[in-house]
């Protein structure tokens, strides 16, 4: 049905002990949307894509794409996906174009135009052995195999490292036109302005669990802002420590920088009173974000953080 | 280095040592019983070895006092070496010259500030102390079997022996690793060093056959070796030769040393400069990679054919020598028992070439399963599987497509070896039927199933033990097979062989409880497999 969702999962984990794994993801992507997921190495985000693929198990839950369950239906799925591992396996002596023959004549139908067409636009040499390739044209390659048959589904496990800037542009051009033909598209990374570049919605897992999912303009909601002020004269730290939403505090003479989640009214009646010469204050980037998702152990507290302030 | 070094070669040593000290030991402890115990049974028997070792120069050297238990082990143990130095050290050194290039080890230790010099140089130290442990280990495990026998074995000949095979080890180890300078590959770089030594030991085979003396049999530094035989009675360890030996090691390892320096990792000394031509964007039209079964076979082509032409030969050569073998055992008194259990004494050439001729191709169609077992667990633990199944190829059709081309594989393989065994058993006063052929090679198709499809089921579970396991379980088979009549075995030991259950189909017709048992443990098997295969995890 039309109707279904690309992707879909239900409580669905993976557990390896030791609490590695996959917890309790539950996911939906809507068609022809391009899904960004976010996490950093160990994250659970290739563990993710190996179940969807059904190359492993569930320990419980279940994931469908297109309607289909993924472990009972995986061949009818991978129809109709396109998949491209984080690291291509070696080929040895087999050439680039004898690579693409033979995977192309497991799955059948994979028009010879169309690879010729991404072969050029990616500037692979497909006459080249495969351990010729350097590790940019591995990636190039595994692309390739991605794309070769039009899939309606990509998903794609860190799809642009070690592509240079010129083909990482043409990649994400290349997506633009799969979406554009009324593809969807998973794509798991760790570069945040990759996927700022090309995805609707952004997943962010930690750990094994899926901690956020987002639209994009969404995700710069849960943004602090960064805030540096300079004093003319002490400033008024033990004020400032009451402010709700201020973390990270640190003092430098008479200036102080600060993180400040929420509105800005408690600050200014903190500044009440105080004379200030200097005052910035800018959104962090996607990037800072992130590692603000990620920064271990409990957030600061503004209390804790001014009694940390140096003298 | 020297710990690093040790770590990439002690599965080798391990693997040789074992090998040394249980063929030492046992050839020792049989030549009572093969050679008699009385003076008359051992003279019959020494003139017996004698013609034939003249048969097989090109293997073993031309004994000396074959009727004593020293000129035997001289010939059957010490004599055999050289081949196993021939193999170890095409493996260790590829391996070492290209193989951890490849893995992306060698750049990582360039990179953390070990001079390259010092990076080969412990790599031959360690095949050399490696080499000269096991020709000891291997002398004492003999020297054991020896005194077991009351015929002691001279220590300072073993010793001698020892430094003399440390030196060809030495020697051969340099020439496999200049030729990994070379070439930019550990494939191309075994080949062209194992054929290259190959070469060179068959140079000087074919010089103890016609008993050539002149200056290319110098080429060869296996006739270095032959020139001790410190073991064997009133023989001695040819210094001059083995220094000679040692001098040549240390220039080629200079040479090699001196090609690494100069050319980039990764590149082979040797490249010729890349031919101009445009880019290619189109896939391969080849069409052996468009279909099932077909695909499998083309990627492993090379190796097929390899195999192919190596047990033709085989087979070649053991026919060729099946009347002179037959002889020596109908002649030899000890020999009568084993004789009796591997197919009677009526028509010997012919119980010869069924039994010893087709055991051997059994032996080494496992030994081939297993390499092919070996491939589809590389596939595994090297994410190619992954990338088959993520197209839409249902997991069951992997194991069908493996094991039709192993099917193939074997079945090419019987037809080459029964072929050539065909073309040259009238030369031995044998003529064999197509009815011949089919009863004796028939049933091996059903062993290299059983190894492969078992094997696919193990390396499921235990992919770094599998291929060990069953190459050792092979090994062990053929000893009990070939050893436990000549030693008086108890039958329940001789029945764990697997070559039991194929009997000499070609002299007695097809063992057909042995044949149907094969078959179901091979059906079990590739159930097992196709069971697994949906139910395993792949690239987790």
């Amino acid at each position: 049905m039309a109707t279904e969702p690309a992707l879909e999962t239900q409580v669905l984990s993976k557990d390896y002990g030791s609490g590695r794994g996959l917890f309790d993801l539950d996911l939906t992507i809507s068609r022809e949307s391009v899904f960004g997921y976010l996490g950093p190495n160990g994250a659970g985000k290739t563990t993710t894509i190996k179940l969807l693929m059904a190359m492993i198990r569930p320990t419980r839950g279940t994931a469908r794409i297109f309607g289909l369950d993924c472990q009972k239906d995986a061949v009818a799925i991978k129809r109709r996906v396109g998949y491209l591992p984080a690291d291509l396996p070696q080929f040895g002596g087999l050439r680039g174009s004898q690579v693409v023959a033979y995977l192309a004549g497991l799955r059948g139908g994979v028009d010879k135009l169309r690879v010729k067409g991404l072969a050029e636009r990616l500037d692979l040499d497909l006459g080249r052995r495969f351990r010729e390739y350097s590790s940019g044209n591995k990636k190039k390659l595994g692309i390739l195999l991605a794309f070769m048959h039009a899939p309606e589904l990509l998903i794609l496990d860190e799809p642009t490292g070690g592509l240079d800037p010129l083909i990482q542009q043409e990649f994400y051009r290349l997506l633009g036109e799969s979406r554009a033909n009324g593809a969807t598209v998973f794509l798991s990374s760790h570069i945040l302005s990759e996927v700022e570049h090309v995805c609707d919605r952004v997943g962010i897992l930690r750990q094994g669990r899926l901690i956020r999912v987002a639209e994009l303009e969404e995700l710069h909601d849960i943004h602090f802002h960064k805030i540096e002020i300079l004093f003319d004269g002490m400033p008024p730290l033990e004020k400032l420590g009451k402010v709700h939403g201020l973390e990270l505090l640190v003092r430098q003479g008479s200036h102080v920088s600060f993180t400040l989640h929420g509105d800005f009214e408690g600050l200014f009646k903190a500044l009440t009173g105080s004379k200030v010469i200097n005052f910035s204050s800018h959104e962090p980037s996607l990037e800072e974000v992130f590692l603000a998702y990620y920064r271990e152990g409990a957030p600061a507290t503004a209390e804790t953080a001014a009694a940390a302030v140096p003298d | 280095m020297f710990r690093v070094a040790l770590r990439q070669s002690w599965i080798g040593i391990v693997a040789v040592s074992t090998v040394g000290i249980v063929a030492g030991s046992v050839q020792a402890t049989a030549f009572e019983s093969v050679a008699g115990t009385t003076a008359a049974a051992r003279a019959a028997f020494g003139v017996q070895t004698m013609a034939l070792a003249r048969q097989i120069a090109y293997l073993l050297p031309i004994p000396v006092h074959p009727e004593t238990l020293a000129g035997y082990v001289q010939w059957r143990v010490f004599g055999g070496f050289p081949l196993y130095i021939l193999i170890w050290a095409t493996l260790s050194a590829s391996g070492a010259g290209r193989g951890d290039e490849e893995g992306g080890l060698v750049g990582a230790w360039l990179a953390a500030g070990v001079p390259r010099p010092r990076l080969l140089l412990w790599r031959v130290a360690v095949f050399v102390l490696g080499s000269l442990l096991f020709a000891l280990l291997a002398g004492l495990a003999t020297e054991a079997g020896a005194m077991a026998a009351g015929s002691p074995l001279s220590i300072s000949g073993i010793l001698g022996e020892t430094i003399a095979l440390g030196a060809l080890a030495a020697c051969c180890y340099a020439i496999v690793l200049v030729v990994a300078q070379l070439v930019d590959t550990r494939r191309v770089a075994g080949g062209v060093g194992g054929a290259l030594l190959a070469a060179l030991f068959f140079l000087n085979g074919i010089a103890r056959t016609v008993d050539y003396q002149g200056p290319a049999v110098w080429l060869s530094p296996f006739h270095y070796f032959d020139r001790s035989d410190a073991v064997a009675p009133g023989g001695s360890v040819d210094w001059p030769a083995t220094a000679a030996l040692i001098v040549i090691a240390a220039a080629l390892v200079g040479l090699a040393v001196l090609l690494f320096l100069r050319r980039d990792v990764g590149a082979a000394a040797l490249r010729p400069p890349a031919a101009s031509r445009p880019p290619r964007y189109t896939p391969s039209i080849n069409p052996m990679l468009r279909m099932p079964v077909l695909a499998d076979l083309y990627a492993q082509r090379v190796g097929l054919v390899a195999w192919i032409a190596g047990l033709v030969l085989f087979a070649v050569f053991m026919t060729s020598i099946a009347g002179q073998v037959g002889e020596f055992m109908a002649k030899t008194p000890g020999m009568a028992g084993y004789l009796a259990a591997i197919g009677g004494t009526t028509g010997v050439t012919r119980t010869v070439i069924g039994s010893i001729d087709y055991t051997i191709t059994l032996a080494l169609l496992a030994i081939y399963a297993l390499t092919v077992v070996a491939r589809w667990a590389a596939d595994d633990q090297e994410g190619r599987l992954e990338l088959v199944l993520s197209q839409p190829v249902p997991r069951w059709r992997v194991v069908m497509e493996r094991v039709a081309a192993l099917a193939i594989g074997c079945l090419l393989i019987i037809l080459a070896v029964s072929l050539a065994i065909a073309v040259v058993a009238p030369s031995q006063g044998v003529t064999l039927s197509t009815g011949d052929l089919v009863r004796a090679g028939g049933p091996l198709l059903a062993f290299g199933l059983l190894f492969g499809t078992v094997g696919a089921t193990l390396a499921a579970r235990f992919p770094r033990l599998a291929v060990g396991v069953l190459g050792a379980y092979v090994g062990a088979s053929y000893l009990l097979f070939q050893l436990g009549p000549l030693l008086r075995w108890p039958a329940w030991a001789l029945d764990l062989s697997v070559f039991k259950l194929y009997g000499n189909p070609l002299v007695s017709g097809i063992e057909w409880t042995g044949l149907l048992a094969v078959t179901a443990i091979a059906v079990a098997g590739f159930g097992a497999a196709l069971l697994l295969i949906q139910r395993r995890e792949v690239g987790s």
